[in-house]
């Protein structure tokens, strides 16, 4: 697939031309998305949308850069503006709603998978969970997170280092041990 | 920076487990082309809008299901010396979260490794001591093994710093814990480490100073042995196994003594007997 081939005929006005761009990138698209927002459904959905503002942003993109790492920070945009406006729903959201809200068997099941998505990531920011997937899912090295992020190396790498720390207190063989203490007076 | 290739299976495992394989193409073509066709398409798209399939939720149903059933598979309490013991199998799921972290951040030293960078360097610990030094300064009655096939290699005792953490990270020393560690060569270059310290909660229980006491671990501990002076757990894990006991020594004080190593369980197992006789 010739990317710049693929723009020019899109900028020609065929808009068909685009198709294959979408069957290459979803799937990473997808993989990214979900680690981020940590929600199937959502992922799904916000994969449509950035492979949409790919589209209409295509005379954006240089071509002397990598096409899915220009991919990668529309989707990391995309995310974060989901996640902010999500925080700012869910304090908005009367409690009452919350409570009497019944999640139907899908929804159930998509937030116990969900849920151990969490347990791999529980205590991270979503910032320091862009900074992990980047790394492992996406295969980026420190300095080329750095890049797709638009902040200082040294800046990733001391993120990268207080995530590795509080990773590392994320799993025991021991749940805690427990003791009442009588006072003797 | 390069990952561990040995990582790269458990990744997919990871990956096709976890997520389903995804195709908004149709989706997203066809509002591209309503875009071009000079007006974005909207109730229609959103119609369009393709789910994963029905076989995906089956499948996530079923992971849902094993999920739950392993986790839930604990056993019940079991009682010593006043104490309450859980034992919970978490199904594999701390072996998981460990992959992964061995994923993002390369495999962590071993726990022998680990042991050595203290006493060599005094990694995390105030002062290492020989054997006559921990007997004068420790606070508990240091068992020593019956004479053993497993080669002695080292021998030694120290002060670990108790840190208190704030925040997640190591704000500062509030205290000193005193372990005794016993390094053994095993054949075929596998390796054993008895550890020992004072149990100071379960030593109270039995005094009395406390009145009730439960501790709880996770993973698949089988119990291997309890009565009134032992209680021992075995585990096995990727890379080392745990033979992890409570034993009530003759001052009625109560001694956590663990067997970490690459042997098999029934060597971990004879080494810990030539400690406690039991």
């Amino acid at each position: 697939m010739n990317i710049g081939e693929i723009i020019s005929r899109v900028k020609q006005g065929d808009c068909n031309a685009f198709e294959p761009i979408i069957h290459a990138y979803q799937q990473k698209l997808f993989t990214y998305c979900y680690y981020l927002l940590g929600n199937r459904q959502e992922a799904e959905d916000a994969v449509q949308e950035v492979l949409i503002k790919a589209y209409q942003n295509l005379h954006l993109y240089q071509i002397d850069q990598s096409f899915l790492a220009w991919l990668y920070k529309i989707a990391g945009n995309h995310c974060f503006t989901l996640l902010n406006r999500q925080k700012k729903w869910n304090s908005l959201l009367p409690k009452f709603w919350r409570q009497s809200h019944e999640p139907s068997a899908e929804e159930a099941v998509s937030k116990r998978v969900d849920n151990n998505f969490d347990d791999l990531l529980r205590g991270l920011t979503a910032e320091e969970r862009q900074i992990i997937i980047l790394h492992t899912i996406v295969g980026y090295t420190l300095d080329e997170i750095a890049e797709n992020l638009e902040i200082k190396a040294g800046t990733v790498r001391k993120r990268f280092e207080r995530i590795r720390k509080k990773l590392r207190s994320t799993s025991t063989d021991w749940e805690g041990t427990n003791y009442e203490k009588t006072v003797r007076v | 920076m390069r990952k561990p290739s040995e990582f790269k299976g458990l990744r997919e495992e990871l990956d096709g487990m976890i997520l389903p394989t995804i195709d908004v193409s149709g989706a997203v073509m066809e509002r591209i082309r309503a875009m071009s066709n000079g007006s974005e398409a909207t109730d229609n798209t959103q119609r369009y809008i393709k789910r994963r399939p029905k076989a995906v939720w089956v499948m996530a149903t079923a992971l849902f299901f094993v999920f739950s059933a392993a986790v839930s598979a604990s056993v019940l309490p079991l009682n010593w010396n006043g104490e309450r013991i859980t034992i919970e199998d978490d199904g594999g799921k701390n072996a998981i979260i460990d992959a992964f972290k061995e994923l993002i951040f390369g495999q962590e030293p071993t726990y022998k490794e680990t042991i050595e960078d203290v006493l060599n360097n005094h990694t995390n610990a105030k002062e290492v001591m020989d054997l006559d030094g921990a007997i004068k300064q420790f606070p508990f009655t240091i068992l020593r093994p019956a004479p053993l096939e497993a080669q002695l290699i080292r021998s030694n005792g120290v002060l670990m710093n108790s840190i208190l953490q704030e925040n997640g990270e190591d704000a500062r020393i509030i205290g000193y814990i005193p372990v005794f560690y016993d390094i053994y060569d095993l054949a075929n270059n596998r390796w054993a480490i008895v550890s020992q310290k004072l149990d100071q909660e379960a030593t109270d229980l039995i005094a009395g100073r406390v009145t009730s006491g439960s501790s709880t671990y996770i993973g698949k501990w089988e119990q291997v042995q309890i009565n009134d002076q032992l209680m021992a757990m075995y585990k096995e894990y990727s890379r080392e196994n745990t033979l992890l006991m409570k034993y009530k020594n003759e001052r009625s004080q109560v001694i956590e003594l663990k067997v970490t190593g690459t042997g098999e369980r029934d060597e971990l197992i004879k080494l810990a007997k030539a400690y406690t006789g039991l």
